[in-house]
């Protein structure tokens, strides 16, 4: 506590100690507030939203999404065994977890296809490319979601006419990490282009297992975000590139030999408007996978033991069509629409590459999965001020190879309130949700029927805005049935959110953010009752050519009630209007958040004791940034 | 009623481009601060531009470059004209693009986006050029050369 009173004080020393803003200044604050990107993506239709404006990503000297990410509420950055992004990891042996959460660029879905959501691979992504991030909680609008979701997470890129020219920047840090970005863009009369290019060397934090080998997680990941738009026509092209060591990757006791993962991703998507009313859209997903993993004892799938040496070998792809109409016909706005999307393992292999046999372990008739959606929503305008929504969608899943088929319907229901001051926003829903094929591919069991998952929720959100101030509470109760995470109890799971969030600006140049949360579950995993508490305090401060911000998340649950501070500071200078020079510093106290990592002995198949892994390494880097 | 009609608009999640009233503000603000006239006259091809100074009182929009007090360059084509063309001392060229400033001398300053914020950028001789000595709080935004 000691330091954070310490904290406080020298935050608010800064902020006095900083000069007031002129009119000017001021003014120019206002058109940019007002003209800000994100007031043209910003649907508040879609859910509840919490925005990272670039204003507030560049206060925060934000690099990649996982910067952000640890800071939203709810659901947390975490990474699982294979060192990989999955917010709901429980750290135990198990599927990709987090394919509730779904993420899109520019409104396009990543899609990871046969893998499920996105965030598996672009969930730490470099985010130079980024304006501006959009958070939404619960269900979201059908308009942008495929597949059912609780939180969705969309990116959009930079426009080119707002930051038209290049920029260069090196950065190195901890370790030996360092990342290196190039990016042009320009405005024609017909058209506009960006171009993005980043290679990261991570090295990162080592984790002790007894033996001479540490856990590793470093990555080398290159990067390429491209467009080309007209007024009417999108064009993207992405492609991503992520050498990692994966961490304990399929070592039952967390001492592999080797653990590394390989993965090539393409993304290409074009869409067009016509007829006024009309777009349609195409995006096509491609993954290339390569895991190499070994230990000094036999990996076992269920009870049949694999050998100790394994390479996997795995491509899929993924295709996407959409086609929407949208319309308004007196108070009604109305959209609807029909989504195709095609999920393929184009190929999977497994070999012992001890004895260079291949290991049949997979169904391989099963290689299909199709999803056909109908959605409609109306926003029906009540008064001027007032909206009522209504969304219904249905999902027709069909799977090859003998594998049952599934149907899924869900229905949202809002309420909207916007006034000058107040604000309120009120939805009820009932989604439903299907095992990814991954997780029944790798388990025999599941190639059968799989209840899909029914969850019912009401949300309430309340807000008022000041000159100077917005203050916001949020609370969410859920529901689920028929749960597909992992609950040993008999009982549904159920639980209650609640958020609260002040963000005050003392003057143009100084600012303050925070954000409280309270979560508690019933009969989830192992546990009948769990308290989740978090915390983020910020203030971003600046001073002629200089910028200043500082960051504390906190959090606390009521399994071991220890208080866990992750501590991002940094400070920025313009040496000229081309050149800025960034000191920044991640969990600079080393007391962030943690991941549990379950171990297992092979000999006994007892419990060991599990690692406490924190995903945010602690990073000191410098950055120069060149613009021309 | 018109921030009714602005939270309608995000409520739909249209998109729109630039915010009426802030606009009409920071350019009546610089406009104001470069000319003692009670309006001024200004030229600009940019339909969106246009839209928002039509409703100015203190703007009045004029479609001869030679009438103009200000010309707001929007677009390279603009430019190109504009650099071929001998423009008196009386007219001041502002562009919403950095580029064009190093482009073209008769450029006096721009508004123009950086690092996705506007910001005002002014060239000490050019104004002097131009016998424009502007309030103390642009100060920050003038430099001695490009």
């Amino acid at each position: 506590m000691s330091f954070v009173k310490w904290y406080l004080f020298m935050v608010v020393v800064l902020v006095q100690g900083f000069a007031q803003a002129s009119e000017l200044d001021d003014l120019i604050n206002d058109f940019n507030n007002k003209n800000a990107l994100s007031k043209k993506t910003i649907d508040e239709n879609k859910g509840h939203l919490v925005l990272y404006s670039r204003d507030k990503l560049e206060r925060m000297h934000a690099k990649t999404l996982k910067d952000v990410f640890k800071t939203t509420p709810v659901l947390y950055y975490h990474e699982n065994r294979y060192a990989q992004p999955d917010p709901l990891t429980s750290g135990a042996f198990e599927p990709y977890r987090s394919n509730f959460i779904r993420m899109y660029i520019d409104g396009v879905e990543v899609t990871q296809g046969w893998m499920g959501s996105g965030i598996v691979l672009y969930g730490d992504i470099n985010i130079d490319f980024v304006d501006h991030i959009e958070f939404y909680y619960m269900t979201p609008s059908f308009e942008t979601t495929t597949e059912p979701a609780y939180l969705t997470i969309f990116l959009y890129s930079k426009e080119a006419e707002r930051d038209s020219g290049g920029a260069v920047s090196l950065a190195t840090g901890s370790r030996g990490t360092n990342t290196q970005t190039v990016s042009y863009g320009d405005k024609k009369e017909a058209f506009s282009y960006m171009v993005n290019l980043s290679h990261t060397d991570a090295k990162r934090e080592k984790i002790p297992n007894g033996t001479s080998r540490p856990l590793s997680r470093d990555f080398e990941r290159t990067q390429l975000f491209s467009y080309i738009k007209s007024e009417n026509q999108t064009f993207h092209l992405q492609v991503l590139k992520k050498n990692m060591d994966s961490l304990a990757g399929l070592s039952l006791d967390a001492t592999p030999l080797v653990s590394e993962i390989d993965y090539l991703n393409l993304h290409v998507d074009y869409s067009i408007t016509f007829w006024e009313h009309w777009k349609a859209q195409f995006a096509y997903e491609y993954l290339d996978s390569e895991i190499r993993q070994e230990d000094d004892n036999p990996f076992s799938f269920g009870s049949t033991f694999l050998g100790k040496k394994l390479y996997t070998k795995g491509k899929n792809s993924t295709v996407n069509t959409e086609l929407t109409y949208k319309n308004t016909l007196g108070n009604h706005r109305i959209t609807t629409g029909v989504k195709y999307r095609m999920k393929g393992i184009d190929s999977y292999e497994t070999i012992d590459t001890s004895t260079e046999t291949n290991i049949a372990v997979i169904p391989l008739n099963f290689d299909n999965e199709s999803i056909v959606s109908l959605f409609f929503q109306d926003q029906y305008r009540l008064k001027e001020n007032q909206l009522l929504t209504l969304g219904l969608e249905y999902n027709n899943i069909t799977r090859n190879g003998g594998v049952s088929d599934d149907e899924l319907f869900q229905v949202r229901l809002g309420y909207l309130y916007s006034g000058e001051k107040w604000s309120y926003k009120t939805y009820l829903y009932r989604s439903m949700f299907a095992l990814e094929p991954f997780g029944r591919y790798l388990h025999l069991e599941f190639t059968n029927s799989v209840k899909p998952q029914v969850t019912r929720g009401i949300t309430q959100e309340i807000a008022y805005k000041s000159e100077n101030a917005y203050t916001r509470l949020t609370a969410l109760y859920m529901q689920d049935k028929n749960g597909l995470l992992e609950n040993n109890h008999a009982g549904d799971t159920k639980y209650f959110f609640g958020i609260f969030n002040y963000n005050y600006r003392f003057d143009v140049n100084n600012m303050m953010d925070l954000q409280l949360y309270y979560a508690h579950y019933k009969d989830i995993g192992n546990l009948n009752k769990l308290e989740d508490y978090s915390g983020y305090v910020s203030f971003s401060n600046s001073y002629e050519n200089w910028s200043i911000y500082n960051g504390v998340v906190w959090h606390q649950n009521s399994i071991d009630n220890k208080n866990y501070f992750d501590l991002t500071s940094s400070i920025s200078w313009e040496a000229s209007r081309n050149l800025t020079f960034t000191l920044k510093g991640d969990n600079l106290l080393n007391k962030a958040k943690t991941t549990k990592l379950f171990r297992i002995d092979p000999l006994t198949g007892g419990n060991l004791k599990p690692f406490d892994i924190s995903p945010i390494d602690q990073l000191i880097m410098l950055e120069v940034e060149y613009r021309f | 009623m018109k921030k009714l009609i602005i939270i309608l608009l995000l409520l739909y999640g249209q998109a729109y481009a630039l915010e009426v009233r802030s606009t009409l503000k920071l350019y009546h603000h610089l406009f104001s601060s470069m000319s003692s006239k009670k309006s001024v006259n200004v030229y600009v091809e940019d339909v969106e531009y246009a839209n928002i100074f039509v409703k100015s009182k203190y703007i009045n929009l004029v479609s001869d470059v030679d009438k103009a007090d200000f010309i707001l360059v929007t677009t390279d084509k603009m430019l190109m004209k504009l650099n071929t063309k001998h423009m008196s001392n009386d007219t001041i060229i502002i562009t919403n693009k950095y580029s064009h400033m190093t482009q073209s001398d008769k450029i006096v300053g721009a508004f123009y986006y950086r690092k996705g914020r506007k910001q005002f950028l002014f060239v000490k001789p050019r104004l002097e050029e131009h016998n424009v000595t502007l309030p103390s709080m642009y100060k920050k935004y003038i430099v001695d050369e490009l």
